[in-house]
């Protein structure tokens, strides 16, 4: 019985102490709410803000819409600039007038055969590599983009030549038959005739060897996605075959083989023409990019950016509100003199640190009960499914921070030294807790420091419970109990010994 | 009242130190340091600041064990103490003032509680305890708000809460104005009125005037420990008496009154040549015999003839020198 009026003495001493110091509780639980409406409402974009001028060529580049690819730039970038000028875009870059010059090449000018590719000239003056790595990927995607809109260009004239070599087809199917009429005739072919059906096919062949080389080259991808594509380079280079034969056939076959070849012939104009046909009826678009992405978000929407970041910002303001109060709950007393008083009367170090310990929780809790409300401004879900499993996941992280803070206190000698501490707690959990980088881009070393960092296992808690809507597991609880434990072990250890030391 | 050095248990004994020592090293700490205290007495420690006080009060109270020497407070050592013996003891910090965020009785509470007193006792016994000291009026008053003087009167409140019957009190009218020492002294002395054995540390020399024992100390070492009035004798050699005489033969008169039997010096007093001080075994028995030897054989009757009480300053300067002078 003593033992509890020991106990609660403590407790409601700091109770009535926090409770006391209006500003205190402002700045611990008002502070954190301001923060977090601050950031709720100001809070745009995680996307670096990347100023950029365009450099396009004078000639513009065929089958490629300016006005499309400067939209294109403005939806990742700000296009401040969009010149042929490629002077005066590197003038800016120069001044700091913008972060990025891009400048596309005129592809019109190149030499084909030269074994020389087109490049998009890019040029920052970057000093943040987050924002390199946006530019280059960025860029990188406006090349695809560019090279797409080319191959496309290039897939619809080869549409149009395909076409055209179909009347040519027509017009050569029609020489066959009239020879393949003359040779079933009384008179045969004359010499003139062959001379003229062989002239034919070697036209033919010509057309149809120049409209391979109008046809864009077939890809894996192609093959799969764009077969018709696959089927006119077949169908192009057998009909070619067919005309060599043919022409050697009508030179030196007799007169069955020649009828066999034309008839042979005709059905591969036929053919050719079939395949033409269904080449020109497909979308461009589909011939150059034949792969396409389909996405499904089986959870329905993503949550906006400040929805997402939510309950790290939740988990960081309780943790670093329970480490204050328990880094100043020890050392405050340390050098206020209350240790000696302590030491003389019938009191063990444990009713001081639970007394004092249940206080705290009591408030942070409370706190952060309050700023859970407060999130549902934010648009941010309620734990409607598990709302026990939230209040205990803010009660263990409460426990779990004052004991660190706690710990803080028993490495501090005076108030400053603990507020030190404590900021540097602050800046460990702001890198090292998965708050915005994850844990897993650093090597292990930054992992035990997560491990034990309550806030890590608070904010992996809170995104379960308000994001996913899903409870913590066993394992999650018990990470909890064993960090307390831990820390409230090692602040007995500390501090049992100081305190009944005698020197 | 026993006021010796003693080397032997006594149970009527409330403190007691044999040659106790705490070395720090560098000529920290103290030294050797042997007194009794019974129960139911007033212990003043009066010394310099940084000469041991406070260390000796915390190997007193537990918080020290000694490196030399033996401790006993209650009879037992005080490394030995358990929750039981700690409850008979109360104890004044030097530094610690309470609590500024939490009104008189809400640090009444909280001390009481920490000795495990229940909430019904403490409420009986607050009222009691705000009337001794006089705070009832500032009950409600947040520590923040009281007076120095206020403040250390509830540090004694609280203190003797749980109702000691052993306090330390360790410079407890530090900082305050003289009439608030004064009423402190008041509540001391009720409180040894009651039973209760007091050890209280001062820098305030005239303070030893309230004590029923008193001892100096210097540089970590106990100089003496007597009663007021054993100290003024230490001090001073015996008792003093002052005559004062009008005329140009003072001079002829000092020797005179040099050369009377059991008078052990005289001397001129520094702030006034007209006035002997005269060193003697016992004041109250020498000046009438001092008194007819002047009168009939000078034919003198001194201006002014009386017992003189050294004030307490002059005392410890004394004992001071006298210590210096016995370490050369």
């Amino acid at each position: 019985m003593k033992v509890l009026i020991k106990i609660v003495s403590f407790f409601l001493k700091e109770f009535h102490d926090v409770r006391r110091q209006p500003l205190l509780l402002l700045s611990l639980v008002g502070g954190p709410l301001l923060v977090l409406g601050a950031f709720g409402a100001t809070f745009q974009s995680a996307n670096p803000f990347i100023s950029a001028a365009l450099v396009w060529p004078e000639g513009g580049i065929p089958g490629v819409d300016r006005a499309q690819a400067e939209s294109y730039i403005n939806s990742t970038f700000h296009l401040a600039l969009s010149t042929t000028d490629r002077a005066e875009a590197m003038a800016k870059l120069d001044a700091g007038d913008v972060d990025l010059v891009q400048i596309i090449p005129d592809v019109t000018v190149m030499q084909p055969g030269s074994g020389k590719r087109p490049e998009i000239e890019v040029y920052s003056r970057a000093i943040d590599p987050t924002v390199e790595a946006w530019i280059r990927s960025i860029s990188y995607g406006e090349m695809n983009f560019i090279n797409q809109q080319l191959l496309a260009q290039e897939a619809r004239v080869a549409q149009t030549k395909a076409q055209e070599i179909s009347v040519s087809l027509d017009d050569a199917k029609g020489q066959l038959l009239q020879l393949q009429q003359a040779l079933g005739g009384p008179n045969g072919l004359s010499n003139q005739s062959v001379d003229d059906a062989v002239s034919a096919a070697e036209d033919m062949r010509s057309t149809v060897t120049l409209l391979l080389n109008f046809l864009p080259p077939v890809t894996q991808a192609q093959a799969i996605a764009a077969p018709e594509l696959v089927s006119l380079h077949q169908d192009a280079q057998l009909l070619i075959d067919e005309m060599d034969e043919l022409s050697s056939v009508l030179r030196d076959g007799d007169i069955v083989s020649q009828l066999e070849r034309l008839s042979s012939s005709v059905d591969e104009i036929d053919a050719l023409n079939s395949t033409i046909a269904i080449f020109v009826s497909v979308p461009p678009e589909t011939i150059t990019s034949p792969v396409l992405e389909t996405y499904e978000n089986l959870r329905g929407t993503p949550y906006s950016m400040v929805v997402f970041f939510t309950p790290a910002v939740l988990a960081l303001l309780i943790q670093q509100l329970a480490v204050t109060l328990g880094a100043l709950g020890l050392v405050r007393e340390l050098q206020m003199g209350a240790y000696e008083m302590f030491r003389v009367a019938p009191l063990r170090f444990a009713h001081i640190l639970i007394g004092k310990s249940l206080a705290y929780i009591l408030y942070v809790t409370v706190a952060g009960f309050i700023l859970t409300g407060v999130l549902s401004f934010l648009n941010v879900p309620m734990p409607t499914a598990h709302p026990i499993q939230h209040a205990a996941l803010i009660l263990m992280l409460a426990t779990a921070s004052v004991g660190l803070g706690f710990l803080i206190s028993t490495f501090s000698r005076t108030d400053s030294q603990a507020i030190q501490l404590t900021m540097l707690t602050l800046l460990l959990s702001i890198f090292f807790t998965g708050f915005f980088l994850p844990i897993i881009g650093f090597s292990w070393p930054a992992w035990i420091i997560a491990i034990f960092m309550p806030m890590t296992h608070g904010i992996l808690g809170f995104k379960d419970l308000l994001l996913k809507g899903e409870g913590l597991t066993p394992y999650d609880w018990w990470t909890f109990v064993y960090i307390s434990g831990l820390f409230y072990g090692l602040v007995g250890l500390r501090m049992w010994r100081q305190y009944r030391k005698t020197t | 009242m026993d006021t010796t050095n003693q080397n032997h248990s006594n149970p009527d004994d409330a403190l007691r130190m044999d040659n106790a020592s705490l070395d720090f090293g560098g000529g920290a700490g103290v030294f050797d340091i042997s007194f009794s205290l019974p129960k139911g007495a007033i212990l003043g420690m009066i010394g310099p600041s940084g000469c041991g006080k406070t260390t000796t009060i915390r190997l007193l109270n537990g918080i020290y064990k000694p490196t030399a020497g033996d401790v006993q407070v209650l009879g037992k050592s005080p490394s030995k103490f358990g929750n039981k013996d700690r409850e008979r003891l109360g104890y004044i910090p030097q530094q610690f003032i309470l609590y500024p965020n939490l009104s008189v009785e809400e640090n009444l509470h909280f001390l009481g509680g920490i000795y495990g007193m229940s909430r019904s006792e403490r409420k009986t016994k607050i009222p009691a305890l705000l009337d001794f000291v006089d705070l009832t009026p500032a009950r409600k008053r947040l520590g923040q708000k009281l007076s120095g003087g206020m403040q250390r009167r509830l540090m004694l409140a609280g203190a003797l809460l749980h109702d000691p019957d052993l306090l330390f009190a360790d410079e407890p009218t530090a900082g305050i104005d003289p009439i608030l020492r004064a009423r402190i002294w008041d509540n001391f002395r009720k409180l040894r009125d009651q039973g209760k054995t007091l050890l209280v540390t001062t820098q305030y020399v005239g303070e030893a005037a309230y004590c029923d024992k008193v001892a100096v100390m210097r540089r970590g070492r106990m100089v003496t420990v007597d009663t007021p009035e054993g100290l003024r004798r230490q001090a001073m050699g015996g008792e003093v008496l002052n005559i004062q005489i009008d005329g140009d033969n003072v001079a002829e008169i000092q020797l005179f009154l040099e050369k009377q039997p059991r008078v052990k010096r005289a001397e001129r007093a520094p702030d006034n040549l007209q006035r002997i001080q005269v060193y003697v075994e016992s004041a109250g028995r020498e000046l009438p015999v001092l008194l007819a030897a002047l009168s009939e054989e000078k034919g003198i009757t001194p201006t002014v003839a009386e017992p003189y009480m050294p004030p307490f300053d002059e005392v410890f300067v004394r004992l001071i020198q006298q210590s210096e002078a016995s370490e050369l």
